[in-house]
């Protein structure tokens, strides 16, 4: 994405195609051809993409379900370890629509914290920094999370208002050197970035690793997160990713949206829990169930280097066949060619 | 209930500044929401209330960059929103110490743009430049309505502050969502129309308060007006009365349902929510003469 397309993206007004070339273009020269040619905006050592990456698709048909269980078997079967952690749930809770399915659905993030705790976990944060609202009162009123945590207890921190402590970027597809982060996300030992599964007009998905934007703080980058818009959405996805490397992913795609994500889309019963240590393989097997070719990403395609596995062979099925999922959802035309 | 939220505010507050969030560091705003909600219903002399707001002003004026600007983190994310609240703060509270820390502020702020993109689509006129959140980005209803505010407040006049405001004022009259009121971004996006934000319109229509006879302005406070108890949060209902009070509406109701709410942002340690309920459920006494322009 070039400057000029990423001045445009931040009007949201009109969504622009990013090729794997525009993602790089968007670099200063040396960086772009040094991340065209051998070396990358990374340090290699940093990062290994392990040989097979497990996951685990976990059949949820309603908000009904036992998830707690559903998502205490998923913990076992990716082999997680977290007794005496702080872990830290972030999920997506960017606007309140009552007729949308736009956020992480709250009785998810309680199974999450409820199936955390079973399993020895010291302690359980959620915590979100919304990247249209200000007014997380309002939204944790409205969506019914306030309840939700009040009901089990749990402590939410606004990360748009926490404090911040600046962090170097492991990856620097943005050409940011750092980033300034909420100190109670860096003071957590196990992260877990808990997206709701939904088109996106500017990136095609977003999913566990989009959804780290919502740890990056409105009260230094504004809303909705400006300075990495201009910077490039796709890169910033990345440089995040690489830099905050969550422990483990939980997705809801029990409902989840089509058409005009992330925000103006229609509901879409998906039918699923997915889970995975590693964020790119668990976007990717997403953008694949719903119809989407991961390799037309840039984000995944270059996540996939470096960060996880996108090939369907190095992913390793642990719950139900991506199969048994695989839709088509509606998206809009700019997103169109990302279509398998 | 006034005492109490006082009492809270002065609980939390540190040899400088407020946080966002009780127990946490000072920032901008919440100091400057603090300021303000305490100020305006001192109960002593104004001696004591000078007092008491010195070492916070001056924490303030200590975070002042060489471009005038107040820093958090470091020049390049300067929040221009927070830079807004704390010219206004030091206009309505400061003394001559701070005439020099005001000066540079009220010039880094008429010095920053948001930057524009030369086009026109969907009706919105990108040509148009308000204030950014942070300088380099686009403009945003709420920075340039904090800032288009601060720069109407300001007495004697801030050079080259006049084109400023005009521009604003036409950018914040173009983004008005269909039927009034402001969404915090654009009006409409791919063709859809964006509702309006309660506290984002609030905001806004501080900023608007003294055009009023325009017509974006009376559909806004109409429509702030129907959807005033749609976002039950202590920040969105304290905003509003304030709004509506200075646009001469009736703000009873929005002020029994602050006062009902306001024990969550109690509970939650908001401390710059508690700092805006304090300042509007004590609107009565003081009527938001802090914020109100030509005052």
């Amino acid at each position: 994405m070039s400057v000029r397309d990423g001045l445009r993206a931040q009007t949201e007004t009109r969504p622009e195609a990013v090729t794997r070339r525009g993602f790089l273009k968007a670099l200063p020269v040396g960086l772009a051809a040094a991340a065209a040619c051998s070396t990358p905006p990374y340090t290699p050592s940093d990062f290994s993409v392990p040989s097979s990456s497990p996951l685990a698709l976990l059949p949820a048909d309603s908000y009904d379900t036992d998830l707690a269980d559903l998502i205490s078997r998923g913990l076992r079967m990716l082999g997680q370890d977290v007794r005496g952690r702080r872990v830290f749930l972030k999920p997506n809770m960017v606007e309140y629509w009552p007729d949308k399915a736009v956020n992480t659905d709250p009785r998810v993030v309680a199974a999450a914290a409820e199936a955390m705790l079973r399993a020895g976990a010291r302690e359980v944060v959620v915590g979100e920094a919304p990247g249209h609202r200000r007014d997380v009162e309002y939204l944790l009123e409205g969506t019914g999370m306030g309840d939700v945590l009040k009901d089990l207890r749990l402590r939410f921190v606004d990360l748009n208002h926490d404090d911040v402590r600046r962090v170097p970027l492991k990856s620097r597809y943005t050409t940011m050197e750092a980033i300034w982060l909420p100190v109670e996300l860096l003071q957590s030992d196990y992260i877990v970035s808990m997206p709701k599964l939904k088109t996106h007009h500017f990136a095609g998905l977003t999913a566990s690793m989009k959804n780290l934007f919502g740890t990056v703080p409105g009260s230094v980058y504004g809303w909705p997160k400006n300075v990495l818009h201009f910077h490039g959405i796709e890169q910033s996805i990345v440089d995040l990713a690489a830099t905050i490397r969550p422990q483990l992913a939980i997705i809801d795609a029990v409902v989840g949206m089509e058409g005009d994500g992330p925000i103006m889309g229609r509901p879409r019963p998906v039918g699923f829990i997915g889970m995975s240590t590693d964020l790119v393989a668990l976007d990717a097997t997403c953008a694949r169930a719903i119809g989407l070719e991961p390799a037309k990403m840039p984000y995944l395609s270059v996540a996939g280097e470096f960060l996880g596995n996108v090939e369907p062979g190095r992913i390793e099925q642990r719950g139900e066949r991506t199969d048994r999922y695989r839709m088509q959802f509606d998206v809009i035309e700019p997103i169109r060619r990302l279509r398998a | 209930m006034l005492d109490r939220l006082r009492q809270h505010l002065h609980a939390a507050a540190s040899a400088g500044g407020w946080p966002y969030y009780a127990g946490k560091g000072s920032r901008i705003e919440p100091t400057c929401w603090a300021l303000l909600a305490l100020a305006a219903v001192w109960p002593e002399d104004p001696a004591s209330r000078s007092r008491f707001a010195r070492p916070h002003l001056d924490w303030l004026a200590g975070l002042q960059s060489r471009d005038g600007l107040l820093i958090e983190t470091e020049p390049a994310f300067a929040n221009l929103t927070a830079n807004a609240l704390a010219a206004i703060v030091l206009m309505r509270l400061g003394g001559p110490e701070h005439a020099a820390v005001l000066r540079a502020l009220c010039q880094g702020i008429v010095s920053v743009k948001g930057v524009g993109l030369g086009t026109v689509e969907g009706g919105q006129d990108n040509t148009l430049q308000g204030w950014p959140w942070v300088r380099d980005t686009f403009s945003w209803v709420e920075p340039t309505a904090w800032c288009l505010l601060a720069l109407k407040v300001a007495t004697p006049a801030v050079p080259g502050a006049a084109d400023r405001i005009s521009e604003a004022e036409r950018l914040l009259s173009n983004r008005v969502c269909r039927g009034g009121g402001w969404n915090y971004g654009n009006a409409s996006t791919l063709g859809q129309d964006l509702r309006p934000y309660v506290p984002t319109t609030a905001v806004a229509l501080l900023a608007m308060q003294d055009r009023r006879t325009d017509v974006p302005v009376q559909q806004s406070v109409q429509r702030l007006t129907a959807l005033r108890s749609t976002e039950h949060s202590a920040v969105a209902l304290g905003l509003t009365a304030l709004a509506l009070r200075l646009h001469g509406a009736a703000v009873d109701d929005v002020e029994d349902q602050l006062a009902e709410v306001v024990r969550r942002a109690e509970d939650a340690g908001h401390l710059q929510a508690i700092a805006i309920a304090l300042h509007a459920l004590s609107a009565d006494t003081h009527l938001v003469e802090m914020m109100r322009v030509g005052a």
